[in-house]
């Protein structure tokens, strides 16, 4: 009797998980065909063996503005992207932490616009960055240093807790996928053909306080003293798009020159640099002049790399054959997806 | 058998059923609101019907979010800035700017207005900095922002929180 009670609640302990194990696969947000941004954290773990000379971290102006296959192409530098809608500075601190486990980049490239949010913002975009990151104590701190008032750290440990209603908005995309995805991003870049020219001439609206929030300032410095203590150099970007929704104000660019000054950090403001760069607002942006789609990014990526090389040493790697095979195949892909746009 | 599939139920039912809400009234709502002529922009309303009622602006744009479908909309209109979020296919009004002084809000403040004129017209603010006076509505999750130099009133905004 005792032997079979036991056995009992072994059965239903073990279909309870497989259970609840399905449900949570089927619930989660799949992030292939809508919200595709939502799939790039997770990407990064595909790569075998990363070493990579540049590792970018920032929101969607680094996963939207450098193309990592045209870094290799132009310059032979290796690179990746883990970028995510809306990073904040945090996500941005821990990502690089964790992933400064795995590899050690030459360069660390962190877009600043992010800077802005001293907060914790959005649930939504919380998610994005931080339930396709592996386990880790970085993800752990992570989680804590971003939930909003609503979240609970016991929902990222079982998402199912927090989509279980989804299941009012299940689609194909969940069955599809339920189980495996597809690669949507080239080294973290996603790529956008599509063409919507155009730049908004709209005023921003201007702020009370201009002042970099204090927390995400000192998330920039535990940045520097990270890539300091491993020996990476960090560079401070901010992407050359500035949109009265998205807008980076001077008075905050003076204190990014200042922190740049102070702390031996090369800043590169692209903004101003948008016809050197020979970027055409009427062809290299997807959106309005929000973001950039690849001819856009193209460009940029072209000028940063000359940056890359000639000013900070990285060298041309195109030689070694290893890599020239797994870069080929990497181009080969992003040239796919370039060219269906076309035809 | 049936104990198991009882248990099991239950679980489901549990996972299935957990649902959050509440939210409070707001008492305070009437600061919140701005009038252009006769017609009252709410912050949260439907922007349709609002938009209708204020003609073709001066200026538009719109700015699609980093990973979600439907666009955040400004219209500029004589002496205001009105932008709009997406939820469910539908625009919602998020804020309202006051840009100069050929308007003033119902309680008859607009920009060039002095920092005193603002405390009687709307009372202690929430939160006072040398460069802004900020009014709180917790219960709708809005503000009303006077921003300030030399103690003038330099712009007039009215925000929607978000998370």
């Amino acid at each position: 009797m005792k032997k079979k009670t036991i056995i009992g609640c072994v059965c239903i302990t073990l279909a309870t998980v497989v259970l609840l194990g399905f449900l949570q696969a089927l619930l989660v947000p799949k992030y292939m065909t809508q919200s595709r941004e939502g799939a790039l954290i997770a990407e990064y773990y595909l790569e075998k063996e990363p070493d990579h000379d540049v590792l970018f971290v920032g929101d969607c102006e680094v996963y939207e503005s450098f193309t990592p296959p045209t870094l290799w192409e132009e310059y032979g530098i290796t690179s990746y992207i883990r970028g995510s809608a809306q990073q904040l500075a945090w996500h941005s601190y821990y990502l690089l932490e964790e992933t400064l486990q795995r590899e050690t980049p030459k360069i660390v490239v962190f877009n600043v616009l992010s800077l802005k949010y001293g907060a914790p913002q959005n649930e939504a975009y919380n998610r994005m960055t931080l339930d396709g990151m592996k386990w880790s104590s970085s993800k752990i701190d992570a989680i804590r240093a971003s939930m909003t008032d609503e979240e609970s750290f016991a929902s990222y440990v079982f998402p199912l807790l927090r989509f279980h209603s989804r299941w009012k908005e299940l689609g194909t995309e969940d069955f599809t996928y339920l189980f495996s995805r597809d690669k949507l991003s080239h080294n973290g870049y996603l790529m956008q053909t599509r063409v919507k020219g155009g730049k908004s001439d709209i005023e921003p609206s201007p702020l009370a306080d201009y002042t970099l929030p204090e927390t995400s300032m000192a998330y920039l410095d535990k940045m520097r003293a990270l890539c300091e203590e491993k020996g990476v150099t960090l560079i401070l970007i901010k992407a050359p798009t500035n949109d009265w929704k998205y807008h980076w104000y001077d008075e905050w660019d003076e204190q990014i020159i200042t922190y740049a000054a102070e702390n031996g950090v090369d800043y590169y403001n692209f903004i101003p640099l948008d016809d050197q760069i020979g970027i055409d607002w009427q062809t290299d942006t997807y959106d309005g002049g929000v973001h950039l789609n690849v001819y856009g990014a193209e460009k940029l990526t072209a000028y940063f790399g000359a940056i890359l090389a000639e000013k900070h040493g990285l060298t041309d790697r195109s030689g070694d054959a290893e890599l020239n095979a797994l870069w080929q195949e990497k181009l080969d892909d992003y040239y796919a997806e370039r060219n269906a746009a076309n035809e | 058998m049936k104990k198991i599939i009882c248990i099991l139920l239950s679980i489901l039912t549990l996972f299935t059923f957990v649902s959050c809400g509440g939210g409070e009234a707001d008492t305070d709502a009437k600061k919140y609101v701005f009038v252009s002529g006769n017609v009252t922009v709410k912050l949260d309303d439907p922007a349709e019907p609002i938009l209708s009622a204020l003609g073709e602006p001066r200026q538009y744009s719109e700015s699609p979010s980093c990973a979600f479908d439907g666009l955040d909309k400004v219209y500029v209109y004589a002496g205001f800035k009105l932008q709009t979020y997406p939820q469910n296919g539908k625009d919602f009004i998020l804020s309202v700017e006051l840009t100069d002084d050929s308007v003033a809000t119902p309680e008859g403040i607009s920009i060039g207005a002095g920092k005193d004129q603002v405390i009687t017209a709307y009372g202690t603010p929430d939160s006072e900095t040398d460069t802004s006076l900020t009014y709180k509505s917790d219960a709708s999750k809005i503000t009303l922002q006077f921003l300030l130099r030399d103690g003038k009133v330099t712009n007039i905004q009215y925000q929607k929180v978000t998370e």
